[in-house]
């Protein structure tokens, strides 16, 4: 409702958000989450919980797939992940793990360590930002 | 109204599953495609939602094994897609998809696909309740079997091959020939208001019983034209309207109950006339022989040459192995023998037969005194 009133009277929000402010709604857009459970905060803060949890556990499958040059396990791990992160509005990890996807489906194993890192660069970026809006 | 959620990420299958609640659907989720066709085997789920990428059974495929599952009523499948592209749409397509939504999805545009699938399920009980009362219509009557089957398939080809020609191109679509096949089998609704002692009769019509056969155009035109007119927007109604209440008239102003002209008559009405007439001539009757393709093709393009809208013979012309096909596929149960014994097996171009598509054999359908 109060979005709503901002936006008709006061013009779109996103033009007074600071260049910061784009950057971490990169990391997880909470409010595009929200809005996609229909404000069931209580789903959003679930989904978000579930990717930190699962998130840790999925890259080190990741690298253990990598070590093994499984790039079809890879694509899979990613592809997973890629649903993961859309759903829960992570853009800069969606990112990410769609690009290990299409190396591990092209077999290009050798992109696939830098992108890693990167994930991992990435993963800890989110799991700060993303706890600030959890309930303590 | 249920949906059935198939999707191994459960990121997703939470998301959709909190909307669908939200918007006040029933909802059941399958992890898998395995776990989706036993769901649907049970008949439950009209409106299915499946991922497009799922190990195993792909939602493409689960389509094509949802389609060939021929299971009760038809099933409205969404697929979630990840990506974009004429080209995946056209796969989906083909394989039986009804619609398409790309991930992650706007829940109000979720909302919106459901509904048309709705609307499409909701078209499809219509024209199930429509056909049912046309065939109980029909029940009192032992000799016709798949008689209504056949003439929307027949009515159908007619009207596919007129779409096709310069004359008709404006009048006759894709629209038309799906209304013309909802809307033939009501021809006869009328004859609910005939009695047993006249539709049932296995010899001859006095030309008192005739006059009350006569009616059941107009009776079928009466309770078409009452629903007609309380609801306008149904074009369904307006053209079943229209085949009730002229679908005896002849091309040469012999019909009834008008005697119209040429192409007074409604399109709707000629094209079921000539398939009417066709069925009948090639189905045994309780008065009459099943008479071959050919047989009846004889008796169309002899006697009753006039009677038809030259441009549907054509039409006819040009489709005679659809209309044989769909003979052979809509067959007729064997009637106990001996039904026949003592009736005339050739055709009897006097037009001394009582029922009403045949009564137009031979010359004017005054009836026949014996
Ligand atoms: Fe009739």
């Amino acid at each position: 409702m109060q979005e709503t009133f901002h936006n008709h009277w006061e013009g779109p929000k996103s033009s007074a958000d600071t260049p910061a402010q784009t950057q971490q709604t990169e990391i997880l857009d909470y409010n595009a989450l929200v809005d996609r459970c229909l404000g069931n905060i209580e789903l959003a803060s679930r989904l978000v919980e579930k990717l930190q949890t699962c998130l840790p556990q999925e890259i080190e499958s990741m690298e253990k797939a990598l070590s093994q040059n499984d790039a079809a396990q890879l694509a899979r791990i990613a592809h997973r992940l890629k649903g993961a992160t859309a759903s829960v509005s992570a853009q800069r990890l969606n990112r990410v793990v769609e690009a290990i996807e299409e190396y591990g489906k092209a077999g290009t194993l050798s992109d696939i360590p830098a992108s890693l890192e990167q994930l991992h660069q990435e993963w800890e970026q989110f799991r700060i930002h993303s706890t600030t809006f959890l309930p303590s | 109204m249920r949906v059935l959620i198939v999707e191994d990420d459960d990121f997703a299958a939470d998301v959709l599953e909190n909307a669908l609640s939200r918007f006040g659907y029933e909802v059941t989720k399958a992890r898998n495609g395995r776990e989706a066709l036993e769901l649907v085997r049970s008949s439950l789920y009209r409106l299915v939602i499946s991922d497009w990428e799922m190990p195993e059974i792909s939602g493409v495929d689960l389509c094509r094994r949802i389609r060939a599952q021929h299971t009760g009523g038809y099933v409205y499948i969404i697929l979630l897609t990840a990506r974009r592209g004429t080209k995946h749409v056209v796969e989906g397509l083909n394989a039986g998809a009804d619609d398409f939504i790309t991930k992650p999805f706007e829940p109000q545009e979720l909302l919106v696909r459901l509904r048309a699938g709705e609307r499409i399920l909701a078209l499809e009980s219509r024209e199930l309740i429509i056909f049912s009362l046309a065939k109980l219509a029909e029940s009192r009557d032992p000799d016709t079997g798949a008689h209504l089957e056949r003439m929307r398939e027949y009515c159908r080809v007619l009207a596919e091959h007129l779409s096709r020609q310069e004359k008709f191109r404006d009048q006759v679509d894709g629209n038309y020939i799906q209304l013309i096949y909802l809307t033939s089998p009501l021809h006869d609704i009328g004859k609910v208001g005939i009695p047993d002692s006249v539709l049932l009769k296995p010899g001859k019509f006095t030309p008192e019983e005739f006059e009350i056969m006569k009616q059941h155009a107009l009776i079928g035109f009466q309770t078409l034209d009452a629903a007609a007119r309380t609801h306008p927007d149904a074009r369904f109604l307006l053209m079943a309207r229209e085949i009730a209440i002229s679908h005896h008239e002849r091309f040469d102003g012999s019909g009834y109950p008008n005697h119209l002209v040429g192409e007074a008559i409604p399109l709707c009405s000629r094209i079921v006339a000539l398939a009417d007439v066709y069925d009948a001539l090639t189905t045994k009757r309780i008065y009459k022989p099943a008479y071959s393709h050919e047989e009846a093709r004889a008796i169309i393009f002899g006697e009753m040459l006039n009677k038809f809208d030259p441009e549907i013979l054509e039409a006819f012309c040009q489709n005679e192995e659809r209309f044989m096909k769909i003979k052979a596929q809509f067959t007729d149960q064997e009637h106990p023998t001996g039904r026949m014994n003592g009736q005339s097996q050739t055709p009897d171009p006097q037009g001394n037969s009582p029922f009403c598509p045949i009564l137009t054999v031979g010359t004017p359908d005054a009836p026949i005194t014996s």
